[in-house]
């Protein structure tokens, strides 16, 4: 019994010490080369959506009346919306919610969709909808 | 009574030997997980050595979780780490390496106000090698908010007194990001008031400028067209809502190309000054 209590007793102890072992020092190594290298990083800005990302929705149309609404959704933003004063104030804005309630209702409902939207679009209402913040935008996406 | 004396024995060598992953080869885990590129991995994993081992391999942890968290585009929680590692480390290239790296997140993120403050908390007089990396980094937060006289004097003593011709590149560069920094987005929306898109060539944007002129053309030629139709009062009905809907929307729009154009050009200039160092 001694024995055993003296062997635990010694495993105790040294587990103890093992605690009691020194922090590792760490030193750290300058590198300007690197901090020049983040600094470029830091001032490339965001980056800039190419034009086919911009208008991702324009593609892929499966028939001639969607790519007819694919080419007014494109002239509406490229040459009207970008000069325009106003703003949409929902996500997705009403041309996109147009082309893509097309796409996805096809055209009739998605025309009476898009008008249901055009005469909603008025920032009467905000609190009828979701807040997107980061967008800074009422939430409503296409649905029937 | 030795029997049982034995067992007792035999039973608590057995449980307390009982083979687990100790702390240090959890470390070594890490960084292989490092090295292999398992940047989340390797997170969980330096994260679980800091719970477990105490303060041991505290610095290393930290110095590694802020590493780790800005490399996976977690900035805040980098700086939470830069922070701790900035107050518990305890060899001053550590506490001043943890500053940088929180200064490098923060110019990461643009907010070239905070990172100045914490550059300047940095002590006034420094070893050579963080004296340098001070005067760029300050050099940068003062570029950031457009100090440009302060960034010249941070700047300026980074290149060798002998290297003339990338000092004078140097000042070149300085003078044009003035020069940028000079244009007012009051001046583009004035000018686009007076002529329509002219808002948008001030501002270097040929695209904007001429669409937003041929737009404005074309909403005045309806006007008159409508004027001399019909009558102006009909016109001024019809296309007036038009007319100013475009016409306001390019002069708001003018200042804001402004103000994005200014923004592009001063970051190209800076990358620029950097490149000429980079060249040393």
């Amino acid at each position: 019994m001694k024995i055993a209590c003296t062997i635990l007793a010694f495993l105790l102890a040294a587990d103890l010490l093992a605690q009691l072992e020194p922090i590792a020092r760490t030193e750290a190594e300058p590198r300007v080369g690197k901090d020049i290298l983040l600094l470029q990083k830091a001032f490339e800005g965001p980056r800039k959506m190419r034009a086919s990302e911009r208008f991702s929705l324009s593609r892929e149309n499966p028939n001639e009346l969607q790519m007819v609404f694919s080419g007014l959704f494109l002239f509406y933003k490229s040459f009207l919306s970008s000069q325009d004063n106003q703003r949409c104030g929902f996500h997705p804005s009403c041309s996109e919610y147009g082309l893509e309630a097309v796409k996805k209702l096809g055209v009739i409902r998605g025309i009476l969709c898009t008008c249901d939207r055009l005469s909603r679009c008025n920032g009467l209402s905000p609190e009828q909808y979701e807040i997107d913040i980061e967008r800074r935008a009422l939430k409503d996406p296409v649905g029937w | 009574m030795t029997r049982r004396c034995l067992f007792f024995l035999c039973w608590i060598s057995t449980v307390y030997f009982l083979p687990a992953q100790s702390a240090e080869q959890t470390l070594v885990f890490a960084r292989e997980q490092v090295v292999a590129g398992n940047k989340s991995l390797a997170l969980k994993t330096y994260q679980r050595v800091l719970f477990f081992s105490g303060d041991r391999y505290r610095d290393e942890c930290q110095s590694q979780l802020a590493a780790l968290h800005a490399d996976l585009g977690n900035f805040e929680k980098s700086a939470f780490y830069c922070d701790l590692l900035y107050q518990s480390a305890d060899s001053d290239s550590l506490r001043y390496e943890a500053l940088f790296s929180k200064t490098g997140i923060l110019m990461l993120q643009n907010q070239y106000k905070r990172a100045l403050i914490e550059i300047l908390s940095l002590p006034k007089s420094l070893p050579e090698p963080w004296r340098t990396r001070k005067q760029l980094y300050l050099g940068a937060a003062h570029f950031g908010i457009r100090e440009f006289e302060l960034a010249r004097a941070d700047l300026l003593p980074l290149f060798a007194a002998e290297d003339i011709e990338g000092r004078a590149e140097f000042e070149r560069l300085m003078r044009q990001a003035e020069r940028v920094s000079r244009k007012s987005p009051k001046t583009a929306r004035v000018l686009s008031m007076i002529l329509p898109g002219a808002g948008q060539f001030y501002a270097g944007d040929l695209k904007n400028g001429l669409n937003s002129l041929l737009l404005n053309a074309l909403l005045g030629y309806w006007f008159v067209a409508t004027g001399i139709s019909y009558t102006f009062l009909d016109a001024a009905a019809t296309v007036s809502p038009w007319l100013f809907r475009y016409y306001g929307g390019g002069i708001r729009r003018a200042g804001e190309i402004l103000e994005k154009k200014k923004e592009e050009r001063l970051r190209k200039v800076f990358r620029k000054v950097l490149g000429t160092m980079n060249d040393e």
